[in-house]
């Protein structure tokens, strides 16, 4: 007999569909793997000797303690920023008729879609001592003279907000789609006035887009480079500048190793815990 | 509510625009509002022959990381998402780690391997770094795509005739070009606009425009950034609107029929 | 021109559940077999094992006694109408037709003639060169089943064929395809959940149920003789009366109702036993209102307990004494008034009884 008392599960194919992962998959093991294989290798070796000399060293100095701090606070900020000035758009958004809608959407898309180094330049421009925001501060008698908002931390929030922020708002704004508008109208006619149901009702129910935004902003902040660096002081250094420091200038290439493992381990740490609530294929 | 949020989108897009009018300006330094009218820096972009070969050079490594991508991005998304095997989860979760990674770690390992095997500073190194930061993308967008059209077209397909193969190009393919576009688009963006991995890798030979745009910046705050930045963002914001209008009019081909 | 289908012994198992058990099937040339069931019965699994976008895990499929068990279903040369029709979004009318055509490679004129020609057979002239989501659902229907026919493949397969039309639609097009296939002579196999369809489309009916043949009969057989209560209540109303067999001889059994009355049934011998207990089948439209309790045949009283007018016809259901309801349908006429509680007497002739086995048959 024929295959007849065979088992068999999949189709009857000679070339399974699984056979096409193996070229993109040895392309990555091949570039990306291996390359981190030997970073990780020489974040392990002293001298040449197989030691966690780096790894302590990051830990025990408390000048890159500092800098790790320095890292996740700023991290923190921005999301809480990008949080505070994304929702009411996102929220505008998901309620808005269709053409409103697509404007606000350009109006998003066009920095998602600009160059980093064009934003964060543009910021650079307008940050300046002279520069536009301090003279509009002057002139709206905000201030009595120009505030330093470049080379500093106000700096650097301020582009790495700015950065962001379209993230969150896509991010919240897919969520808040999905919320039923019924559950709102429910809630006014029991008697919620509109403050109570914004509170008490729509913002909870937003809470998977504002974790899941949140997570994404967050993440994206502590391994931020060219925004910090062309915005900060030298002391906002940042976890990822203390890597090209390490490598590009001092060459130091197992403690930079190193250090960027601990970033990697912190990312995938937040990534793991907070796993269910970020969504990646939802943001296209 | 409405109010903070014209707020926002004005802190948004302001600064964005910001770079236009001072592409402008006649003086040398930046100082804004801009001193007079000038189209000095536009020439001066056009006429370097530096500036130009790293356009040229962005724009190849841009269009053969957009080809590199979409190969091994759309046979990564179709054999995920007609596979099943146990570890398929691993096996995604590692094709989309170049997403969530922060580039600059990726940028090191990168630069340490490229520089033991000699690729710094080649066009070669450059499309395989872009590659690996542009193809989870599509990835991601393929797969969307291909969960969301009808199962049975290709079924369909097959009953009448067509080996797999030609049921992919003849009718999944055509179904799927929206979205093959919109990751193509985005595939190449990231390859033009990458800044943190080039950094390390385009060594002397291989200076992409943003590479040569960082330096710029860098170290003597050349408004010629400002005519580049501001023929990029021209360039984004006729495409997005061209892109909305597009969209306005065209229908969505191949979607699942609602369940009757 | 059609084909002789024959499935042997198929078995399908998802995970772990048994989704199709030792199906055996046999579809003449030309005949049009209608696999009915509820849904979970795995007759959509039937139809792909077919079809070959399942694979059985045991079992074989024979078309006109050729082996294509393993053959992928690009080469089965077998046309189906999937159930939202699947017409590719990107080609027209024509191209869509033209697909498997092209597939085979046919020339340029042979393509057109053959699309043309299908077209006014399924009354679309004209349509060419519309897309897809420009035609309405029944147009649709029509280009799907153009495209299954016109490489003439010898056996086509339906999947819940009409289940996307509204009810109007539905009864002309079954009538409609029934025709189409029957003039080309191919051999069907459609699967449904309705059963006024494969009534009315079948000269054959496959009722499934949890993975299992439960009967295999033309479509009269399965509503006057359904093996199984599940197979009496899913075709049509069923009456069942519980009883007992006290008598068996030739091809008739006595039956002594729980109800009360004995009743004398014509049935096969072979399947029921001295003293076994059975059900009385009693289809609603066959048991009337008396003045006087005939002479042979089943007769009960009771009283009216509910009249349901739905238009051409009158439902009425009538307690008896027992406690059980009986449904009785009949066409509504000017002299019939009844009123709730209303006694009444009811009788069914004896030919229009049948037995039906209380456990279902394997």
């Amino acid at each position: 007999m024929s295959a007849a008392s065979k088992a068999m599960g999949a189709a009857p194919r000679a070339l399974r569909p699984g056979w096409l992962l193996i070229p993109p998959l040895a392309f990555l093991v091949v570039f990306l793997g291996v390359p981190m294989l030997n970073i990780l290798k020489l974040s392990l070796q002293v001298e040449g000797n197989w030691s966690l000399g780096n790894f302590t060293r990051f830990f025990s100095d408390p000048l890159y303690a500092k800098v790790m701090f320095l890292t996740l606070k700023t991290a923190l900020i921005v999301t809480l920023s990008c949080l505070v000035l994304g929702y009411p758009v996102a929220y505008t958004m998901t309620f808005a008729r269709k053409g409103a809608r697509g404007l606000i959407l350009i109006a998003v898309m066009i920095p998602f879609w600009t160059s980093l180094l064009v934003r964060t330049y543009a910021w650079m421009i307008l940050l300046q001592t002279h520069g536009l925001v301090n003279r509009l501060l002057l002139d709206l008698r905000l201030v009595s003279e120009p505030v330093k908002l470049i080379y500093n931390s106000t700096g650097v929030v301020i582009g790495m907000t700015h950065v962001l922020l379209p993230y969150m708002i896509l991010c919240l704004c897919s969520s808040m789609e999905s919320i039923d508008k019924n559950l709102l109208a429910a809630g006014k006619s029991l008697g919620g006035r509109p403050f109570q149901v914004f509170s008490r009702i729509y913002v909870p129910l937003s809470a998977q887009g504002i974790a899941s935004g949140s997570l994404l902003v967050f993440i994206m902040g502590i391994g931020y480079y060219i925004t910090p660096a062309l915005l900060g002081g030298q002391q906002d250094t940042m976890i990822a500048q203390l890597i090209q420091i390490q490598v590009g200038d001092l060459l130091n290439w197992g403690f930079a190793s190193a250090i960027a493992f601990v970033l990697l381990a912190v990312t995938l740490l937040f990534l793991l815990v907070f796993k269910s609530f970020i969504r990646l294929d939802k943001l296209w | 509510m409405k109010i903070m949020t014209i707020a926002v989108i004005l802190f948004l897009i302001l600064p964005v625009f910001v770079i236009v009018p001072m592409s402008f300006s006649s003086a040398q330094y930046l100082t804004f509002p801009p001193p007079g009218f000038s189209t000095r820096w536009y020439e001066k972009f056009f006429g370097d022959e530096q500036w130009l070969e790293s356009l040229r050079l962005s724009l190849t490594v841009g269009v053969l990381t957009t080809l590199l991508s979409l190969v091994l991005g759309g046979m990564a998304a179709l054999g995920l998402s007609k596979s099943r095997f146990r570890g398929k989860a691993a096996v995604q979760n590692f094709l989309l780690l170049p997403m969530v990674m922060p580039t600059i770690i990726v940028a090191i390992a990168v630069y340490g391997f490229q520089s033991r095997i000699g690729l710094i500073g080649t066009t070669t190194g450059l499309v395989v770094a872009h590659t690996i930061l542009a193809s989870p993308f599509i990835v991601v967008t393929l797969l969307s795509a291909l969960a969301s059209i009808d199962p049975n077209l290709e079924n369909a397909a097959l009953s009448l005739g067509a080996r797999p193969a030609t049921a992919f190009f003849r009718v999944t393919l055509p179904v799927i070009k929206p979205s093959l576009l919109s990751g193509a688009l985005f595939a190449f963006i990231t390859s033009f606009d990458e800044i943190v991995v080039t950094l390390f890798i385009s060594g002397v030979s291989a200076i992409t425009l943003p590479k040569k745009m960082w330096d710029g910046v860098r170290t003597q705050i050349d408004p010629t950034i400002s005519a580049i930045s501001s023929i990029l963002i021209v360039g984004i914001v006729s495409f997005l609107v061209a892109a909305h209008v597009a969209n306005l009019r065209r229908e969505v081909h191949g979607v699942k029929e609602p369940s009757s | 021109m059609g084909a002789r289908i024959q499935l042997i012994a198929i078995d399908k198992k998802y995970k772990d559940k048994q989704v199709v058990r030792s199906v055996y099937l046999d579809v003449k040339p030309g005949d049009f077999l209608t696999i009915l069931g509820p849904s979970g019965a795995g007759k959509t699994t039937v139809l792909k094992i077919l079809a070959g976008f399942e694979k059985a895990d045991q079992g074989q499929v024979l078309i006109d006694g050729t082996d294509i068990t393993d053959a992928p279903p690009y080469k089965r040369n077998i046309g189906m109408l999937f159930q939202n029709y699947a017409l590719f979004p990107h080609l027209t009318v024509a191209e869509n037709i033209a697909f498997p055509l092209t597939v085979r490679k046919e020339g340029r004129a042979e393509i057109d003639r053959k699309t043309r020609a299908i077209l006014e057979r399924v009354k679309l002239t004209g349509y060419e060169k519309r897309l897809p989501r420009e035609l309405s659902g029944g147009q649709q229907q029509r280009v799907a089943l153009a495209r299954a026919l016109v490489f003439n493949p010898p056996i086509l397969l339906l999947d819940e064929p009409m289940s996307a039309l509204d009810k109007q639609l539905r009864k002309h097009m079954q009538v409609e395809v029934k025709e189409i296939v029957r003039e080309i002579g191919i051999t069907t196999i459609s699967v449904t959940h309705d059963q006024e369809e494969a009534l009315t489309m079948a000269s054959q009916v496959c009722v499934m149920e949890n993975g299992s043949v439960a009967q295999c009969a033309d479509p009269r057989s399965i509503y006057e003789r359904p093996r199984s209560p599940f197979i009496a209540n899913f075709i049509g109303e069923a009456n069942l009366l519980k009883g007992r067999i006290f008598e068996i001889s030739g091809d008739r059994a006595d039956v002594a109702l729980e109800a009360g009355p004995s009743v004398r049934v014509s049935c096969d011998m072979i399947f029921y036993a001295h003293k076994e207990m059975v059900y009385v089948l009693a289809r609603p439209e066959k048991i009337q209102v008396v003045e006087e309790p005939p002479a042979k045949g089943l007769c009960l009283s009771g009283r009216v307990a509910q009249i349901i007018y739905v238009g051409e016809a009158i439902r009425l259901d009538v307690e008896i004494e027992s406690g059980e309801t009986i449904k009785l349908k009949m066409l509504s006429k000017r002299s019939q008034e009844y009123s709730p509680g209303q006694a009444v007497t009811i009788a069914v002739r004896e030919d229009d009884l049948a037995l039906v086995k209380m456990e279902d048959r394997p």
